[in-house]
């Protein structure tokens, strides 16, 4: 095997010691992709992007009033189905909704699949969000797990105002700085609900992933 | 065994002249062409930001050693084996080998080219293991026993009643039309093979050096589950895909999911930078990356085919092209279709075999003009002529002919009595009709209305207005 690697190393070499004319330089590089953003437009940009990717979006003035949206949205579900991120840092609203849902505190993958497998809902919070595409960053070690985010039908998703970002750029510096060395073994970028539209490339939504994503910001 | 180019000649013709086939490339591609269109205005300027990542994948290419080295580094120590597979032979034995290691008899997949490039599904089912696709599209036609149609949306080709019938056979549902209701059961069905899969296998749309990591795109969610929920994660992916550092994705990331499929960014975009670390809740216990060769060294050593490695696999060229329109991706009877298809694929499996793909094109080059990374496709494809006629001389016959039109077309006189005797030759055909039928002429006749001999040509008409 490893000598599949020396080979392929030495046609690469062998291969770029003839050098391909290169493009020419973009000139002036351009580092604003898309038009700029104000900060008091994030919440809105934000807004808008998920609203048009069927996504939920909820502003509410406070922790208190958040743990009583949360509360709306999942009731009528079965508590041992709805699964909260262990750790959740809104404690109101952890203590609001802590008779109807469970901690999704699981030892170990094989229970972590067995528990989520029917969930309804989840409640996480994210990394960051990025306006500019409805976009919320989630990760492994901040967030619960992976599947906490994937299986269940429902993913509630709560934040502060102050976690907005305006681009994908802002979001990556914030991981930087976060893991720094420490890199989680799976970050993801979720921008709406699952969906696919290989049928005749009509939309429907909850293809593998939850069919209903709701972010909370306060 | 049919040779590919008449294969591909016989193919092409039928798919032309189905009208089913037709109304579905005109409905999938009108939409995905009004999609892009009105997501362009998102954008300040998409023709700098192709050309940034131009530049920046010509500068992962040409110290790709350097990357690959770096990435396997970072990913070993968050405890990733990284393999290099020189062949699809050896990349098929890797994964015997991980399968025979893990002990695992089911697999669940999502979409990955590179699958398809190494026939690791069929390869799997010789070995009764069970393989089921995940991705909505590839699940399709993976139950009809067909290659995907089109790299991106494999089941683009298929009406909804077709599919409807085909789960109503192989999935037990009763009948319904209802796109929503077919992919409910599709998702029922899906779930259980995730969690229950032994062993999951994906591909990746990049590989970052820095912080080291694989980073893959989808919409569906199905991605995400088959490398998360089965104890072993193998990922296969071409080793052209590194780029440097992750600040890149954020220019890549969207660029990949406007071009792919119009979106601004696609619903999952993910990272995965290792198995599941100490800590971790959930997650795979083993991670295997399998870089994969299999010719791509070959067009690297090319200095002018080496920008065809640029490529990160949207499928917009395929959108864009007038040839594939009319004859549909199963037509080009390779892994990889449309222009980028026609480019590599006769670099990739021999020119002689599949030499006449980089032929059946007009040159338009709407294929360069879409292409978010800016590769020039359409010049690829007629340096593989080149190449090809160089290893390949003409028929006497052709060579003279060429000689004839190269001479007439270089004077003005030349290019005048060349003019001439196209008008005599026009007049002839529509005066005997018969002599379309000659052979030489037959092949460019049978398919294609003779235009009407116009009465003066443009030469004359500009020669008789007056100067202003």
């Amino acid at each position: 095997m490893s000598e599949s690697r020396e080979t392929i190393l030495t046609a690469i070499r062998r291969g770029l010691a003839v050098p391909a004319t290169a493009p020419p330089t973009p000139d002036p590089p351009l580092s604003e992709w898309f038009p700029l953003l104000a900060k008091s437009e994030l919440v809105s940009v934000f807004t808008t992007a998920l609203q048009m990717l069927q996504g939920e979006v909820f502003e509410e003035p406070d922790e208190a009033a958040t743990g009583r949206r949360v509360a709306e949205l999942i009731e009528g579900n079965a508590a041992d189905r709805v699964w909260v991120q262990p750790g959740l840092p809104f404690p109101r609203v952890c203590d609001t909704i802590d008779d109807v849902s469970t901690i999704a505190d699981f030892k170990g993958h094989e229970e972590a699949k067995r528990r989520l497998e029917n969930a309804r809902v989840s409640i996480t919070d994210a990394i960051c969000f990025v306006a500019r595409h409805g976009t919320i960053l989630i990760g492994t070690t901040t967030q619960g797990g992976r599947m906490l985010s994937f299986l269940p039908e429902h993913h509630i998703v709560v934040g502060r105002k102050t976690q907005l970002v305006p681009d994908l750029a802002d979001a990556i510096a914030i991981a930087r700085d976060r893991f720094g060395d420490n890199w989680p073994s799976f970050l993801s970028l979720i921008t709406g609900s699952s969906r696919t539209a290989d049928i005749e490339k009509i939309l429907v939504l909850g293809a593998h992933g939850p069919r209903r994503l709701s972010v909370i910001l306060y | 065994m049919i040779e590919p180019a008449k294969a591909f000649a016989k193919e092409s013709r039928e798919n032309t002249l189905d009208p089913e086939l037709n109304r579905i490339l005109g409905k999938a591609l009108g939409s995905y062409h009004l999609t892009v269109g009105q997501s362009l205005s998102r954008w300040t300027d998409w023709q700098a930001a192709r050309n940034q990542t131009r530049t920046w994948k010509y500068d992962a290419i040409n110290r790709l050693d350097t990357l690959l080295t770096t990435l396997e580094k970072r990913l070993a120590k968050r405890g990733v084996e990284v393999h290099w597979a020189k062949d699809s032979a050896e990349a098929l034995n890797l994964i015997d080998s991980l399968l025979e290691r893990y002990q695992a008899h089911t697999v669940i997949k999502s979409k990955t080219m590179t699958t398809e490039e190494i026939g690791l599904n069929e390869h799997l089912e010789r070995k009764g293991i069970e393989v089921t696709e995940s991705d909505l599209g590839e699940f399709i036609v993976q139950l009809r026993k067909e290659k995907p149609f089109h790299i991106v949306t494999p089941a683009m080709h298929l009406s909804k009643d077709s599919i409807s019938r085909l789960f109503e056979e192989k999935l037990n549902i009763s009948h319904t039309e209802d796109a929503a209701e077919l992919t409910l059961a599709a998702r029922h069905h899906l779930r259980q093979k995730f969690l229950r899969a032994d062993l999951g296998i994906t591909g990746a749309n990049f590989a970052v050096a820095d912080p080291g990591l694989i980073s893959i795109t989808e919409n569906e969610g199905n991605g995400v589950l088959s490398a998360s929920s089965p104890r072993v994660h193998v990922s296969v992916m071409g080793l052209e895909k590194v780029l440097p550092s992750l600040e890149q994705l954020a220019l890549f990331l969207p660029m990949l999911s406007h071009s792919g499929t119009g979106q601004f960014l696609t619903c999952y975009n993910s990272w995965i930078a290792g198995p599941r670390q100490p800590g971790e809740q959930d997650g795979p216990e083993a991670l295997h990356l399998i870089l994969l060769d299999n010719g791509r060294t070959k067009i690297l050593s090319d200095p002018e085919q080496r920008e065809t490695l640029h490529c990160i696999r949207c499928g917009a060229c395929l959108n864009a092209c007038p040839v594939f329109r009319q004859i549909g991706g199963h037509a080009y009877g390779t892994v990889y279709q449309g222009p980028i298809g026609s480019v590599i694929s006769p670099n990739l499996l021999g020119l002689n075999k599949y030499g006449h793909l980089s032929f059946a094109s007009s040159l338009c080059g709407r294929c360069t003009d879409v292409c978010p990374v800016h590769i020039d496709l359409h010049h690829h494809l007629l340096e593989n002529r080149r190449n090809q006629v160089e290893r390949h001389p003409p028929s006497p016959m052709q060579a003279f002919a060429f000689r004839r039109f190269a001479s007439l077309m270089s004077s003005p006189a030349g290019y005048r009595r060349a003019v001439r005797l196209a008008q005599f030759g026009l007049r002839c055909l529509h005066q005997f009709p018969i002599l379309m039928r000659l052979p030489g002429l037959r092949g460019w006749t049978a398919h294609r209305n003779l235009p009407t001999p116009p009465s003066r040509s443009f030469l004359e008409s500009v020669a008789r207005e007056p100067s202003p």
